[in-house]
């Protein structure tokens, strides 16, 4: 994990046994970048969904990168693949994104959610 | 390295599932086969000491309520009103087939 003023990043590998760590991630982020409880659970999700849709898509690694300013948030993820449908409930991961946040994905696969800080 | 905890009752007539931890792809099979495994008739799964859940955690519980109702059982979800499935399961729209009950005293 790094810290660049007020950004932070965590690689991981795709590998579902480090969910753990991408919450522990955002949760030791929150302070420096000045979020909210509400913010918090929502980059929570946001961030196990993504490592969640990287292990399905068979990518091998993950890397987040979370950032604020002029009162907002954003998360932006490498390594993510193509946003997928989870099985069982079948639940469209990118509307899920999508509810969560302002979801844009790039050619090249990059997702950046991004918000403005909870009231 | 987190595991997930589940401890299996019965509560007036109902097998009642109490998972404690957090709920995602890598601890949400292990609840899955849990759920797959139990063969009585009305089912609750206890959700109040989850402590996150993500979409996989609830994929196995629309998977497990499939699993009952097309047997012809009756199939219960706990979990605490303003918790974090409560939100998952109205930003997936899930919340029209599955309705939370708020304390464990509420299974009728």
């Amino acid at each position: 994990m790094s810290d660049a003023g007020t950004s932070f990043r965590l690689r991981v590998a795709a590998d579902p046994a480090l969910g753990v760590t991408v919450r522990t991630f955002v949760r030791s982020s929150a302070p420096g970048l000045g979020l909210r409880d509400e913010d918090v659970e929502t980059l929570c999700l946001a961030a196990t969904e993504l490592l969640a849709n990287a292990v399905e898509a068979d990518e091998r690694a993950l890397e987040l990168t979370l950032e604020a300013a002029d009162g907002r948030w954003t998360l932006r993820a490498t390594g993510v693949g193509p946003l997928r449908t989870v099985a069982d409930a079948e639940i469209d991961r990118r509307a899920l994104l999508s509810g969560l946040a302002s979801l844009a994905v790039d050619p090249s696969g990059e997702v950046e959610l991004s918000a403005a800080f909870a009231d | 390295m987190v595991e997930l905890g589940i401890e299996i009752t019965t509560y007036r007539g109902w097998q009642v599932i109490a998972v404690r931890g957090d709920l995602d792809l890598y601890t949400s099979p292990s609840l899955r086969t849990n759920l797959h495994e139990v063969s009585d008739d009305k089912i609750a799964l206890d959700l109040t000491d989850v402590t996150f859940i993500d979409s996989s955690g609830l994929g196995a519980i629309v998977g497990a309520l499939k699993h009952v109702r097309e047997r012809g059982g009756a199939f219960a979800v706990i979990a605490q009103p303003e918790g974090s499935l409560t939100r998952l399961l109205s930003l997936t729209g899930l919340d029209q087939i599955v309705s939370p009950l708020g304390r464990r005293e509420d299974l009728a």
